[in-house]
């Protein structure tokens, strides 16, 4: 083992427990002109959490509709032109929330105005907006180096994973650095580490999928 | 209950799943909370109170479980309005609402209900906020399906669920026009329930040998109460295309429709459609029946629900956790479980039935991959653990102790 993967941080990382309490507004919509108007009035977090969190639902074709709006334009509208477009959206590279959504409501006006019918769904098949109540709170789970970070990996609960990996793209002022990196950077100066990871394409994979290969990342650069 | 019952979960759901939960309660250490009801035993609230309340005990919390008691006229007027909440058009009478607010008014004197939260189940109890002087979060959980309620008995019910801080719903399609926060707890099973712990090969035999099955022969099961919108007779036009090529047999379970007029008249029309043919058993079992129903499932190669309407669709959970594939029809909670090639397939007619039941009866290993994505779905998301993690953060939010 090369003595660099044996180098202990000075400041351990510490994993946190990502809890997520889905919230119901109690607003749907039946048809796509009816999600878009609602689309436009709903608060941020309804965005972030169909846009984001998506990824904590364990979809299993979650390879090709990575969020809510476009599983539900090709599982409930069955437009699966309007799902390609909405699944090709990379919400890291969206802006802001209010950007994404304003980016999502022109790609939905522009979609609605090439159609000669506005598309519904069965009865049962609405779309629901929802946002979330969510805790996050220290797990007490340190590691001081990156073989320690490769074991806890392995065993942290798949939401933590989320929370470092994906959220804190939204939380720094960098959406390519996540926490991993950040502390494997400033702590460990393991910055070949870090090029790695951020040449995962996470946006496609699952969050099992997405242990699995930092797993197998850490593991060859120790 | 023994004091180590969080601990059987472990080998269930990992480690750092009971750590997370013991995590959250820390912060909930002592919290007073009284739930109520309107049964102690029978029906699923109750079920699942008996199952939660001593884990909660456990992570530290002091949860009673108080019952709301009425005469029969209380109880007339409540399964009406369970009936009219899940849409039925009969409108609650004058007579009803008062035997309703006068049950409700005698036990809110009656009841023990101090505590730092209040979680009232259902629309037996709502009405208690009314006649109490409320010193703490009060929380309404609605079990039912309430998607189309009938309006003038929603009307009714809402004038009380408005006074309440927060209201929980089993899916986001039961979630109403309201003025607190909602929050979405989605049913869940219990992998140490009768119905679903792990069983003795032998058993599952004797269970088959018992209705003159067994394993030889590749067999299709439907687990459901007999009701139009489960489609029973579909299935069974389902199995007779299937049957002309595939050799199969078909079990379709119920429960018995002694006090259900339509149930029993379902039930007639299935035994009907399935006439005489010796591969169609229709069976109807008690209530209690849960290790006989969790050895047919268990026996089955794949697990139908082919319901025209659905709640959340909890048989599905039970048939995925024991790894098996399920074919659903696209309707409410089967939706966020049956997922195409990954879990088993959603279909929208016998034919789609039956299509994918020759798919998956010529594909043992597809099917079984099929059957452990389904477990490996419900381990993460439908059960008991994950509900009382749910429960922790309702309560989190609602008593402010997040940030303590």
């Amino acid at each position: 083992m090369p003595e660099s993967a044996e180098r202990r941080a000075a400041e351990p990382f510490e994993f946190y427990d990502y809890n997520e309490l889905v919230m119901p507004t109690g607003v749907r919509a039946a048809n796509l002109r009816e999600f878009l108007d609602q689309l436009h009035q709903v608060p941020l977090d309804v965005v972030q959490h169909h846009l984001h969190r998506s990824f904590l639902r364990h979809r299993f074709e979650v390879w090709d509709h990575p969020n809510d709006f476009a599983r539900w334009a090709a599982t409930a509208l069955e437009d699966h032109a309007l799902a390609e477009k909405l699944s090709a959206l990379d919400p890291f590279a969206l802006g802001d929330l209010e950007q994404a959504r304003e980016q999502i409501t022109d790609l939905l006006e522009d979609h609605l105005d090439e159609l000669p019918i506005i598309p519904w769904v069965r009865p049962g098949l609405e779309f629901h907006f929802c946002s979330g109540h969510v805790l996050a709170l220290p797990s007490g789970r340190r590691v001081a180096t990156l073989a320690e970070l490769r074991e806890a990996l392995g065993q942290v609960p798949l939401e933590s994973i989320y929370f470092h990996f994906h959220e804190a793209r939204l939380r720094g002022d960098d959406p390519d650095r996540d926490d991993f990196s950040r502390w494997i950077s400033g702590q460990l100066g393991r910055d070949d580490v870090v090029r790695r990871l951020s040449r995962l394409d996470f946006y496609f994979f699952s969050l099992e999928d997405l242990r699995q290969r930092i797993t197998r990342i850490l593991e060859d650069s120790m | 209950m023994s004091g180590n019952l969080l601990e059987q979960y472990r080998h269930i759901v990992g480690d750092e799943r009971i750590a997370s939960l013991r995590r959250l309660a820390a912060r909930l250490e002592g919290l007073r909370v009284v739930m109520v009801n309107s049964t102690r035993v029978g029906g699923g609230v109750a079920e699942l109170l008996a199952r939660m309340i001593p884990l909660f005990g456990e992570l530290g919390l002091d949860v009673r479980w108080e019952v709301i008691e009425g005469g029969p006229e209380f109880y007339d007027a409540t399964k009406t309005m369970h009936n009219t909440l899940q849409g039925a058009r009969t409108p609650l009478t004058a007579a009803q609402r008062e035997a309703y607010l006068e049950a409700n008014r005698a036990n809110a004197a009656r009841l023990d209900l101090d505590a730092d939260l209040v979680v009232i189940h259902d629309p037996q109890p709502a009405a208690l906020i009314d006649h109490v002087e409320k010193r703490c979060p009060w929380v309404w959980r609605c079990h039912i399906d309430a998607s189309r309620p009938n309006r003038q008995v929603w009307r009714f019910l809402r004038g009380f669920v408005n006074r309440y801080d927060a209201s929980v719903f089993s899916m986001a399609a039961f979630a109403q026009n309201l003025p607190h926060p909602q929050y979405l707890i989605p049913p869940s099973i219990d992998p140490l329930a009768d119905k679903n712990l792990p069983l003795e090969r032998d058993e599952v035999d004797a269970v088959l040998a018992g209705l003159g099955l067994d394993r030889g022969t590749p067999l299709i099961v439907q687990v459901s109460r007999f009701d139009r919108f489960k489609d029973p007779v579909g299935v069974i036009r389902a199995f007779r295309m299937v049957r002309r090529r595939d050799d199969c047999r078909l079990l379709l379970v119920g429960g018995s429709a002694d006090d259900d007029p339509e149930g029993a008249e379902v039930y007639a029309e299935v035994l009907a459609a399935a006439g005489e043919d010796p591969d169609i058993r229709v069976l109807e079992l008690p209530p209690d029946s849960h290790r006989a129903i969790n050895a047919l499932q268990r026996a089955a190669t794949v697990v139908v629900q082919k319901s025209l309407r659905e709640g959340f669709g909890l048989t599905v959970t039970e048939a995925l956790w024991k790894g098996r594939p399920v074919i659903g029809g696209a309707a409410g909670g089967i939706t966020l479980q049956v997922f195409n090639h990954q879990t088993g397939f959603l279909v929208h007619s016998p034919e789609g039935l039956a299509f994918r039941l020759r798919y998956l009866l010529n594909r043992d290993l597809l099917a079984a991959e099929m059957g452990q994505r389904g477990r490996e779905l419900v381990r993460h998301h439908f059960l008991l653990t994950r509900h009382v993690r749910d429960w922790l953060l309702v309560f989190l939010a609602q008593t402010g102790r997040a940030k303590a």
